[in-house]
């Protein structure tokens, strides 16, 4: 006997129905590589210190709207599964990054921080150093969380 | 915590996939509940008590609790 719900007269399948956090990522991957493209072709429009500014306080913001419904949506198994790796994937991914600020005076001759620095903020200008340094927190701290959570979620499917 | 949620869908013969669908959770978390590597919350864990019509603790035993070693 099977109990599974099905659809009402006129609702599409749960996983046909698009939903407001999935069309955010589909259109920020195809603007990232767009804007990727262009950069990489010499080819980036001037723009305007007002339209960045703006700019990038919509991406945030869609993607806080966007990541809270998603959160939302998920069950309470993937839930606990996304704060653990947040907590402990993010804060061991912290904890390199400490380890990074006192240890960078002595690996100065060992690792090329500046080859790094371009490859992290390639567009940074006069904040590369800044930007990079922000960039680095994202990709160790992500990484982290990346790595928690995927070891989570095999253990416990 | 031990549960007894494989024995009771087997019973009603349904797949994780129609209990995850009863429940409103993923088969993923219907599967991790089962095999107890996950505890559900204590809204889920009544939720299920309340789809097989049974007390919560008939579903759920807790292994460190006395009373509940001493009945087996």
């Amino acid at each position: 006997m099977s109990v599974v719900r099905e659809p009402k007269p006129g609702e599409a399948p749960r996983a046909r129905r698009w939903k407001v956090w999935q069309w955010y990522l589909l259109v920020c991957f195809f603007a990232g590589g767009a804007l990727g493209m262009l950069a990489e072709l010499g080819l980036m429009p001037q723009i305007s210190r007002s339209f960045w500014l703006i700019g990038s306080g919509l991406l945030v913001s869609f993607a806080m709207v966007a990541g809270s419904l998603w959160m939302r949506e998920i069950d309470e198994l993937a839930q606990r599964a996304h704060y653990l790796a947040w907590f402990w994937g993010g804060s061991l991914g912290m904890c390199v990054l400490i380890f990074l600020i006192f240890a960078a005076p002595a690996l100065h001759e060992s690792i090329d921080f500046a080859a790094i620095e371009n490859r992290l903020a390639p567009f940074g200008g006069e904040s590369a150093g800044f930007v990079a340094g922000v960039m680095a927190s994202l990709l160790v701290m992500t990484l982290g969380y990346g790595a928690w959570w995927l070891v989570y979620w095999l253990r416990k499917r | 915590m031990k549960n007894r949620l494989r024995v009771l869908r087997a019973e009603r013969a349904w797949s994780q996939a129609d209990l995850a669908d009863h429940l409103g959770v993923s088969r993923q978390t219907v599967n991790a509940i089962e095999v107890e590597k996950y505890d559900p919350s204590l809204p889920l864990a009544f939720k299920i008590a309340r789809l097989f019509s049974l007390p919560i603790e008939e579903v759920f035993q807790d292994e460190t609790d006395p009373a509940a070693k001493a009945a087996e």
